[in-house]
């Protein structure tokens, strides 16, 4: 009878009942088995309300939307076009730092390739880009800056797997300048027919004076964190503070009693989606652990695979399949429970593991036939998603030779520690 | 006439959200000039956990309104009718509802054993309120997927 209701929930989940709904559901079934007590569910989801770092989320996607909403985009990107325009293929070196400045705010949830996309897509066509490297680039540029502080997925990762989220926002650092370097350098490849700009210092001070509110904001940011003035937690509020004085009062970009409750309304719908499943996941985690299911799960593994390096090559091909089949929170919610473990007993490092995990969720955002930018990119642009399908290829090929790195060399992860 | 109710209960949402997000954005920062005063004020940090907490519930309400809450959405981009896309989210919504049901039932029982044996928390609150946050939240929930329900039956009526 159970088997019976957990096949009728996976049908539910595969027919697109919202992924909380699934939780509890199979929670029920399971506690329900366990003839424990339905009030258990609420105890665990109440244990999230306890969690310190919770309030980072809410915040720092507050201030990323804000900053969407507002003419900033326009002015760091002229800023860095101003700094970087003049290298060989130096606007879509551009585009690919920006999009990575404006995912790391906004935690990839689509809203780089919407906000961004309809400016740089013409920008990259004017300049006489091929219009299927540009259409690719914005697609792969949507999840780029995954990895860099404060981004929500690596808070999110950071709360779900108890790794301190200072930590995780240094580790990712690296990796994430690898994915631009080695992006950027397919982007001088196919611009060097393309026309350069040149530098002009009076064009880059003007750009500077426009931008002078927001240059600060990363280093405010970090800077107190890793200073120690301030924990991420006070950091997410400074951050929002700081944002909405700057679009607010300063720019004012943003109308105080027209766009803040919009803002508001629409960053909180994103987290009240993502606390939701936290919320609900609680619940399962906990019996999933209880039940010692990830142990099970370690001996099948360990009687087919005893090597570390092929240990981490099908965790990379278990994580891709997973990246573009699931969202990137709900997969970071339900997946890392389980494999944490088994990622100790192979002695991984918890911090290793984190960047692993985000870069191959990264790019499961661009890999066919699921990966979420590629239908975002299509919507946006009007193309047929086998068309995005076709032009994201070459840089799926890159950002796989960036993930062998980046598994294969740890201290590219750890070399802060 | 349904429409215009999910309208007042949206738009009441989102004022309590405003409010939540601006308390929780000004107590933080508050609570670091304590911090940097060397002044401990130790009921802010609580009272913004479950601010978080209780956004999280108000969020969801707005994100089950419009159909944005995160999901494996293999099926319905197969679909090209109408009909079976409508359908579909009558039957994912009835399912969501019994879920957020259980999350209520849940939530109460929880709540009567608190208020039983619980204890005043920060700023004199009793626990027993506090985690009735959970079946309060979930209601709100519930009551926006049960508009959704009656409000699309109401236009598929009048197109017919």
């Amino acid at each position: 009878m159970e088997i019976l209701l957990y096949i009728g929930i996976l049908g539910f989940a595969l027919i697109g009942a919202p992924l909380f709904a699934i939780m509890l559901l199979v929670s029920v079934v399971a506690f329900h088995g366990a003839e424990i007590e339905l009030s258990a569910i609420a105890i665990e989801v109440y244990r999230m309300a306890s969690s310190p770092t919770l309030l980072t989320i809410p915040l720092f996607t507050f201030a990323g939307y804000m900053i969407a909403e507002s003419k900033s985009p326009q002015r760091l990107l002229k800023l860095t076009h101003a700094l970087l325009g003049w290298l060989p293929g130096g606007v879509a070196i551009v585009s690919l730092v920006i999009c990575a400045f404006f995912t790391a705010f906004t935690g990839a949830s689509g809203v780089t390739i919407i906000a961004l996309g309809g400016l740089i897509y013409p920008m990259l066509l004017q300049e006489k880009y091929d219009e299927k490297f540009s259409l690719g680039l914005i697609t792969t540029s949507g999840s780029l800056g995954l990895l860099f502080p404060p981004s929500l997925p690596i808070i999110l990762y950071g709360i779900v797997a108890k790794v301190d989220i200072d930590k995780l926002f240094l580790a990712g650092i690296v990796p994430g300048l690898l994915l631009i370097v080695i992006l950027s350098g397919y982007a001088i490849y196919k611009g060097q027919e393309v026309k350069r700009t040149p530098f002009e210092f009076k064009k880059l001070k003007e750009a500077l004076y426009e931008a002078r509110f927001e240059v600060p904001l990363p280093f405010l940011v970090l800077g107190g964190i890793y200073s120690g003035s301030f924990t991420p937690t006070e950091a997410s509020a400074i951050c929002a503070g700081y944002v909405l004085i700057m679009e607010c009062f300063l720019y004012k970009d943003i109308k105080l009693g027209k766009d803040l409750p919009r803002i508001i309304k629409d960053s909180m719908s994103l987290v009240g989606a993502i606390l939701m499943i936290l919320c609900c996941a609680l619940a399962l985690t906990n019996y999933l652990v209880d039940e010692e299911i990830p142990l099970q799960i370690l001996e099948f593994i360990q009687g087919a695979i005893s090597n570390k390096y092929v240990f981490l090559l099908f965790l990379n091909i278990f994580l891709l399949i997973v990246g573009a089949m699931m969202d990137i929170f709900s997969a970071i919610i339900v997946v890392v429970p389980l494999i944490l473990p088994i990622a100790q007993e192979f002695q991984i490092d918890p911090i290793h593991l984190a960047i692993i995990f985000l870069t191959n969720l990264e790019i499961g955002y661009i890999t066919p036939p699921v990966g979420i930018n590629l239908f975002i990119s299509s919507f946006r642009f009007k193309k047929p998603v086998v068309e995005l399908y076709k032009v994201a290829v070459p840089y799926l090929v890159l950002l796989l030779i960036a993930l062998v790195l980046i598994t294969y060399i740890p201290q590219l992860s750890l070399l802060w520690f | 006439m349904i429409k215009k109710i999910d309208q007042c209960f949206e738009q009441s949402i989102k004022i309590l959200l405003v409010v939540c997000v601006l308390v929780m954005l000004l107590a933080t920062l508050l609570n670091i000039t304590f911090r940097w005063a060397e002044i401990a004020v130790l009921w802010i940090e609580p009272l913004v956990r479950h601010l978080v907490f209780f956004s999280a519930f108000l969020g969801g309400t707005l994100a089950a309104g419009s159909d944005q809450h995160i999901k494996i959405d293999l099926l319905s981009r197969t679909l090209k009718s109408e009909n079976s896309k409508f359908i579909l989210d009558k039957v994912i919504t009835l399912i969501t509802l019994l879920a957020v049901g259980f999350l209520i039932f849940s939530g109460i029982g929880l709540g009567e054993v608190e208020f039983e044996y619980g204890k005043k928390s920060f700023l004199g609150i009793h626990s027993g309120y506090l985690v009735s946050i959970i079946p309060v939240g979930a209601s709100l929930i519930g009551v926006r997927l049960f508009l959704r329900l009656l409000m699309n039956s109401k236009q598929i009526i009048k197109e017919e």
